[in-house]
């Protein structure tokens, strides 16, 4: 990714934190440096300087940790992060997503109407 | 109290979703009378420009939390509205009942299957229920079609209610061309048109007997939607009649929050919310998938299985969350979102103690909600068979939570069974959502099994009255708009019946403000 894509990354998760309780941010500070306390005993180096075939496979662990919280933080940053890339106009043009153009013009009705009896009634 | 605005109506309806919106347009009559009425909505009311498709923004205007409402222990996102029209604003406009043996199992007495299916008849015809035609559906929903009876089932048509759909794709986020007839298109006009009164950002704090205490919020100069009708601060609103609406877990939380909740020993109870997952299906060529509407089929295996699987197709961001992982594996599917086909798995999960609504200390809600084994068989069940209408269908292959890894090939398709299994059903791992929030302040026979009666008449308080979907006992087995439009006309229907008990002789000036 771009210096520009990163940028625009970061832009859009710290705005959505801006919007969430400082107790939510200071969980999340906190998630991220117990992953870089578990990196450094176990590979004796922080997690963003760890192999990235490592880091997956560690984090993979992460997922399926026994403790419930552990779980929930790496959801949570895993969240944060799809956020932030695709929301991406960029990412979602390369993935192929339509997004469609919306107008707003006065709508055109275009659909066949079926009243009444379309209620499902299973007795 | 100098700062204190008080007002005084005759009835006062809290919410203005499929609940809110119904009681306020079946009320509107009464203001002919000299009748007041007036509705109080948290959200804001949005102008149609302001409807832009895109994901972070429409979610942050329309959800509760902007759409990351999460249960107590953090493993579920529950999605509800919260805007002029509430959860109609951002459904897909699925209208139907749930069968009669729902409403049989519900065992409320005075309320009948026969009794709701007529009023629903009413709202078919009002939001203009309809079947999509055939050239209007996509490839996505028609895969779902050919997969279904290629294993040997029958998927049936949703009935929608549209007018004049262009198949943006965009429904969860607000309709942008004005389709989708929820009550912020149809019923809120109708009744603000009868003179009306819908008050947004307006969050009712607390209720007291015949008495509202509600803070009017200013508009944030970065939001979406208008200004507040009212001046921004405290209202107190007195009325003879309240109507609560403000959906299972609003109108929970304000009935805990407030002192008459000592009364009420069963609110927040009956707590259910049909957990549901998205499964993926990777095709070997593109498919029109996110163009047209996204929800136009159902297979229902509520009866035999407990759960019932929808055609849908979500968004980048929903979709990349909602899959179980990351890494390689969950960008490759990513990557291949033009050949993406999506099944919204959907369990019919019952009434347990355990799952239930709370409030914490500052008197938000908190949704308690824990998995019972038989959810989880059921979403492994539902997941499988998702899993094989997809490969009949032609997918390559299946991304799949309660599998490990989630990716399930082609030539795996004969092992579903073993591959997606409970044991892979981890929560915190695998993402689950809820739509669909049930119970709360159920109908019943008395205060020691329910909050209301079978005429949403909360027990001992006649002035008090609950018109959303938190009057179901149990789960609905099925989309719930339908029935709470229908159980919210009864509801209105009481109020008019015990009007003349209830309320002060008509003062020809209708709503009085005391404190302009």
């Amino acid at each position: 990714m771009t210096e520009e894509g990163w940028r625009e990354l970061e832009s859009t998760v710290n705005a959505y934190l801006s919007t969430r309780p400082a107790k939510l941010r200071r969980q999340l500070h906190l998630f991220l440096r117990i992953l870089d306390v578990l990196a450094i005993l176990r590979f004796a180096r922080r997690l963003h300087r760890v192999p990235l075939d490592v880091r997956s496979t560690f984090l993979h662990r992460i997922e399926r940790a026994p403790v419930l919280l552990v779980r929930r933080g790496l959801w949570g940053v895993r969240t944060l992060a799809f956020m932030g890339y695709y929301t991406r106009p960029q990412v979602m043009r390369e993935i192929g997503y339509r997004a469609p153009t919306v107008s707003h013009e006065p709508s055109s009705p275009r659909l066949r109407m079926v009243h009444g009896g379309a209620v499902k009634a299973t007795p | 109290m100098s700062d204190v605005h008080r007002r005084r109506y005759d009835i006062a309806i809290v919410g203005s979703g499929a609940g809110g919106g119904t009681v306020a347009a079946e009320l509107a009559p009464l203001i002919e009378d000299g009748r007041s009425v007036v509705v109080l909505e948290q959200g804001a009311r949005l102008r149609d420009e302001e409807f832009t498709g895109r994901e972070i923004e429409m979610a942050a205007s329309l959800y509760e939390d902007g759409g990351a409402f999460l249960t107590a222990d953090g493993t579920m996102t529950l999605a509800f509205g919260r805007a002029y029209g509430g959860s109609t604003v951002v459904y897909t406009g699925v209208s139907l009942l749930p069968p009669a043996r729902v409403f049989t199992s519900w065992n409320v007495p005075g309320l009948s299957y026969a009794d709701v299916a007529e009023r629903a008849a009413k709202y078919v015809g009002q939001n203009n229920v309809n079947l999509l035609a055939r050239e209007d559906i996509n490839e996505n929903n028609w895969l779902f079609v050919d997969g279904c009876e290629r294993v040997g089932m029958h998927a049936e048509q949703f009935p929608l209610n549209l007018r004049g759909c262009r198949g943006s794709g965009l429904c969860n986020l607000g309709c942008p061309n004005g389709a989708k007839q929820g009550t912020n298109r149809v019923q809120l006009p109708m009744a603000e048109r009868a003179g009306v009164e819908v008050v947004t950002r307006a969050e009712v704090l607390w209720i007291h007997e015949r008495s509202l205490e509600v803070e009017v919020r200013p508009r944030p100069s970065d939001a979406k939607g208008n200004e507040s009708e009212w001046p921004a601060g405290r209202h107190v609103v007195d009325a003879d009649i309240i109507v609560l609406a403000g959906g299972s877990v609003g109108t929970s939380a304000l009935l805990l929050r407030s002192p008459i909740a000592r009364a009420l020993p069963r609110a927040g109870r009956n707590f259910t919310c049909h957990p549901a997952q998205i499964l993926v299906a990777e095709h070997p060529r593109d498919i029109r998938n996110d163009i047209g509407h996204p929800k136009s089929f159902y297979l229902d295996r509520s009866h035999e299985d407990g759960f019932v699987l929808e055609t849908c197709m979500y968004f980048p961001f929903t979709t990349a969350k909602n899959m179980t992982g990351f890494g390689a594996e969950h960008s490759r599917f990513m990557h291949a979102f033009r050949r993406l086909q999506m099944i919204l798995v959907l369990v019919c999960d019952k009434a347990v103690p355990s799952n239930r609504i709370a409030i914490d200390r500052a008197g938000r809600p908190v949704v308690h909600y824990t998995l019972t084994d038989d959810t989880v068989a059921s979403l492994v069940e539902a997941s499988r068979l998702a899993s094989r209408i997809f490969f009949a269908a032609g997918a390559s292959r299946v991304h799949a939570p309660a599998a490990d890894p989630p990716a399930i090939e082609r030539d795996q398709a004969d092992m579903l069974d073993v591959l997606i299994d409970a044991r892979n059903f981890i929560p915190g791992r695998v993402s689950l959502s809820a739509a669909h929030m049930m119970g709360g302040a159920a109908m019943g026979r008395d205060s020691t099994d329910s909050v209301t009666d079978a005429w949403g008449r909360v027990h001992g308080m006649p002035w008090l009255r609950i018109a959303d979907s938190s009057l179901f006992p149990n789960s609905a087995e099925i989309n719930p708009y339908l029935t709470v439009m229908s159980l919210a006309d009864r509801v209105a229907e009481g109020v008019m019946q015990d009007l003349g008990t209830l309320t002060s002789p008509v003062i020809p000036s209708g709503a009085r403000d005391l404190h302009p």
